[in-house]
C-alpha cells in the first residue's frame, strides 16, 4: 500500500476540508475530526504543519489495519 | 451463541484456571471473585446469551484468547490519564474502564482528543455504572482483579499484546445520523452549557429546546469524516437555564439533531446486520476476523428497549459510556482482531 509522503497537498487538503472523504478507519475519522476543528481556530503554517504530521504518523503507524489500507485506496485514487 | 453471562462459581473457576478475563457485573458478585488476572466494570445491565438482562447475580465475561502475549494491569488518575497511550502496546489493544460521575470521567471525556498520541493505538472500553434505582445509594466502581481491589476514582486499563500476526480493530456502530436542522455550535468544551450558537445567532440552549419542542432522546450529531459522534442530553435545568450532557461538547464543532428514529429496536438491529460485523458472524474461521468485545450505551438500551431482545451475536456490557480512542455515549463499541 502506497502511503503519500507527508510533503503530499492531500494531507493539508484533509485538514483544511478542501478534499473531503466518507472514511472507514475510526481512529483517521476522530483524528482528522480534531485537526480540522484545530485548524479552524488555529489555522497557522505550523499548526497545519504539525496537523499533517500527526495524521501521516497515524497512517504510517496503523497501515496493516485493514479499514486503514481501504482509506489509503481513496486517498491514491 | 457463545455463553457469556456466569456465576460467580464458574467465573472463579475460571481465574482459578488462569483466565484472563474482562468482567462487568454487580459490585456485590464482582467483590467475591478471587485475585487473578482480569479487570472489571460495575453494571447490572447486559446484552446476554438470552438478549438484554439487568441482573445482580451474573457476571458478563469476556476472556482474551490463548495468542494474548501479555496482559498489564494501571490504574489512571486525573494527571496520568494523559499518558495512557503510551502504555498501550505497539501491537495491542488498550481496555480501559472508567467510573460514571467521577472526576476522571469528566477528565478523561473533555481531554482525551489532546493526549499525546490521541488514536494512533486501539484504546476502547467503556463507563460503568450501577443499577438505575440505586444511583445515589452506591457508587459505579472499576476493580482490579490483580489484587481486589475496589476503585470509585480512578480508571483501570488492561494493556493487551497481540502476536505479530494479530491486530485489533476498533469499530463503533450508530444508528444516529446527523439531521438536516439547525447548525448548533458551543462556544466552550464541557458537560453544561447555558449559552450556544444556533445558526450563527447566539441565545440560550435550555430556551431553544424547549422552544423548539426538541426531542431530547435524540443526540447531537458532530460529523467527523463519516463518523457520527453523538452528545446525548442528560437534563435540562429549567432554573438555571442550563442543559447538560452525558459527554461533553466540544467548542467550534458542528452539530446538528440526529434524524428522528420511529422505531428505536428495529433500526438498531438493521444497523448490526447492515454493519461489516455480519460479514464475519455468520461466516467460518476462514474469515480471519473474529469479534472479541462489544458494548452498547444504556440510553440504546432503554429507547430501543432492548431488555429481552436479542441482538445477534452483539452481547456485552450496557454502559454509561461507550470508549473508542475518546468518550462516546449512545453508540455500540466492538473490537475485533484481524489474522495478518
Amino acid at each position: 500500500m502506497t502511503i503519500p509522503p507527508v510533503t503530499a497537498d492531500i494531507w493539508k487538503e484533509l485538514i483544511l476540508r478542501k478534499k473531503v472523504f466518507e472514511f472507514d478507519y475510526l481512529a483517521l475519522q476522530m483524528l482528522l475530526g480534531k485537526l480540522a476543528t484545530d485548524v479552524q481556530k488555529d489555522p497557522s503554517p505550523a499548526k497545519i504543519e504539525q496537523s499533517v504530521s500527526r495524521l501521516y504518523e497515524l497512517m504510517i503507524l496503523n497501515q496493516n489495519n485493514p479499514a486503514a489500507r481501504r482509506d489509503l485506496q481513496k486517498l491514491n485514487a | 451463541m457463545i455463553k457469556v453471562l456466569y456465576s460467580v462459581d464458574e467465573v472463579s473457576d475460571m481465574i482459578k484456571h488462569g483466565a484472563r478475563l474482562l468482567l462487568a457485573g454487580d459490585e456485590t458478585v464482582l467483590s467475591q471473585l478471587p485475585t487473578g488476572n482480569w479487570v472489571a466494570g460495575t453494571s447490572p445491565y447486559f446484552m446476554g446469551d438470552n438478549g438484554g438482562e439487568t441482573s445482580k447475580e451474573k457476571i458478563m465475561v469476556t476472556q482474551l484468547p490463548e495468542y494474548v502475549t501479555e496482559t498489564s494491569i494501571k490504574t489512571y488518575d486525573r494527571q496520568s490519564i494523559a499518558s495512557i497511550y503510551s502504555d498501550i502496546p505497539a501491537n495491542g489493544f488498550g481496555f480501559l474502564i472508567i467510573p460514571a460521575f467521577t472526576e476522571i470521567h469528566m477528565s478523561f471525556a473533555i481531554n482525551a482528543p489532546d493526549f499525546p498520541g490521541f488514536t494512533t493505538k486501539p484504546l476502547l472500553g467503556w463507563v460503568s455504572g450501577v443499577l438505575l434505582d440505586d444511583l445515589g445509594k452506591t457508587t459505579p466502581k472499576v476493580i482490579n482483579g490483580k489484587t481486589g481491589e475496589k476503585i470509585e476514582d480512578r480508571a483501570l486499563m488492561m494493556a493487551v499484546t497481540l502476536p505479530a500476526d494479530k491486530l485489533a480493530d476498533i469499530r463503533m456502530l450508530n444508528i444516529f445520523k446527523q439531521g438536516t436542522g439547525d447548525s448548533i455550535v458551543f462556544t466552550v468544551d464541557g458537560f453544561e452549557v447555558t449559552q450556544v450558537i444556533v445558526d450563527g445567532k447566539s441565545m440560550n440552549f435550555a430556551d431553544y429546546l424547549v422552544e423548539k419542542s426538541i426531542d431530547t432522546r435524540l443526540p447531537l450529531v458532530a460529523d467527523y469524516s463519516g463518523a457520527g459522534i453523538n452528545i446525548s442530553i442528560k437534563s435540562i435545568d429549567k432554573e438555571k437555564k442550563s442543559v447538560s450532557f452525558y459527554a461533553p461538547v466540544f467548542k467550534d464543532v458542528q452539530y446538528r439533531f440526529a434524524q428522528p428514529v420511529d422505531q428505536y429496536f428495529q433500526e438498531f438491529m438493521t444497523q448490526v446486520l447492515i454493519d461489516d460485523y455480519a460479514e464475519f458472524s455468520s461466516s467460518n474461521t476462514a474469515n480471519q476476523k473474529t469479534m472479541l468485545f462489544s458494548c452498547n450505551c444504556i440510553l440504546n438500551y432503554l429507547y430501543s428497549n432492548l431488555e429481552g431482545m436479542r441482538t445477534g451475536d452483539m452481547v456485552g456490557p450496557i454502559t454509561f459510556g461507550e470508549i473508542a480512542y475518546q468518550l462516546l455515549n449512545q453508540t455500540l463499541v466492538y473490537l475485533t482482531i484481524h489474522s495478518i
